[in-house]
């Protein structure tokens, strides 16, 4: 199974156990995706262009694998950019966030919240990726 | 008796520090430390940073535990990887001479390259730097990790609780004396790298 089929495989929700990664609470299946904001914290200045159209932030989901906060933190870097939008799917409607440096967040309807990360989005979220 | 700390062969030796050494997260001499750097684990538990340092990759030189244990688990005349890549230090503190400015917004705002790109060029940049005009690196630092949470739901680390503060201080104030590092010194990992801002924010060394 190559890398991309595995991480979409996870973002279908199939129970995967893997070394890193956190257990994987289904996901939604994004057909009513929308990006709603984007921003920077302090310090953001130089990725201030960062932005993602809704097809963009599909591929990126399609693309990641959720991983546990002690991953997230020793094996990426949380840059101070982001895009912010929402899905909405039978059981409500879901938060995400996706930030420059490849992690994101996805809050479901009940609140939990799933950590994710991309190692092959390097283009995706380069400063070229707005359209 | 008071407990004289020292350092032998790399080991803290002491009362209050259980030698917990993980060989597989030691990744080279260090010959010089100029500072130390505080992070928390983002797990709730000592049992998850040791199952991680097994694996042989990130790790920190002491590890402090819920009730305040102390555990040395790698040898501080060793690297360990636990700062990662680092923020630009003059550009945090506004201190930047005009021409260096320049240099770090043209890594930053370099064109055609992931953002991920240009902070790794950054540090390159930075790495180059000799401290203390730069912020510590793995060549030239401590990392003593808090066993803290990390709550997805609210995006904090759990606090540094009370016992861990005084083990922390203890700890702080045994290696700057015995390795001359000054307060200004010690970092927190949120404050230098590309990490939640807040990782290490609660953590309180200074003695009243």
């Amino acid at each position: 199974m190559s890398g991309a089929h595995l991480a979409f495989a996870t973002f279908l929700g199939v129970a995967l156990s893997l070394p890193g990664c956190a257990a994987t609470p289904a996901r939604p299946t994004f057909d009513d995706l929308q990006v709603i904001a984007r921003g920077q914290d302090s310090g953001g200045e130089f990725c201030s262009d960062f932005a993602l159209t809704v097809a963009q932030a599909r591929t990126f989901f399609a693309k990641s694998a959720a991983v546990d906060a002690m991953t997230l933190h020793d094996r990426y870097d949380l840059l101070p950019c982001w895009v912010r939008g929402t899905a909405r799917d039978a059981r409500g409607l879901w938060r995400w966030e996706i930030r420059a440096g490849g992690t994101a967040r996805l809050e479901s309807p009940a609140g939990d919240v799933t950590l994710l990360a991309c190692d092959a989005c390097d283009e995706l979220l380069g400063g070229r990726a707005r359209r | 008796m008071a407990d004289e700390a020292q350092i032998k062969d790399g080991k803290l030796i002491s009362s209050r520090v259980a030698d917990r050494i993980q060989s597989g997260i030691e990744k080279g001499s260090l010959t010089t430390v100029h500072a130390l750097v505080v992070h928390q684990t983002g797990a709730a538990t000592s049992a998850s940073s040791f199952s991680s340092y097994q694996a042989g990759q990130n790790g920190a030189h002491f590890l402090v535990d819920t009730d305040g244990s102390i555990f040395q688990t790698a040898r501080v005349d060793q690297k360990c990887w636990h700062v990662g890549k680092i923020r630009a230090k003059c550009q945090e503190m506004k201190a930047c001479a005009p021409d260096e400015l320049k240099s770090i917004n043209a890594i930053l705002f370099k064109r055609g390259e992931s953002y991920a790109v240009r902070i790794k060029n950054l540090h390159e940049h930075e790495s180059d730097k000799s401290y203390p005009d730069r912020y510590p690196t793995n060549e030239d630092s401590l990392g003593i990790e808090i066993v803290s949470a990390f709550n997805e739901r609210t995006d904090t680390y759990d606090a540094v609780n009370k016992s861990q503060n005084d083990s922390l201080a203890w700890l702080i104030g045994t290696l700057e004396r015995l390795l001359a590092i000054g307060d200004a010194d010690v970092y927190t990992h949120g404050s230098i790298g590309y990490k939640q801002k807040s990782e290490g924010s609660t953590a309180n060394w200074k003695r009243p």
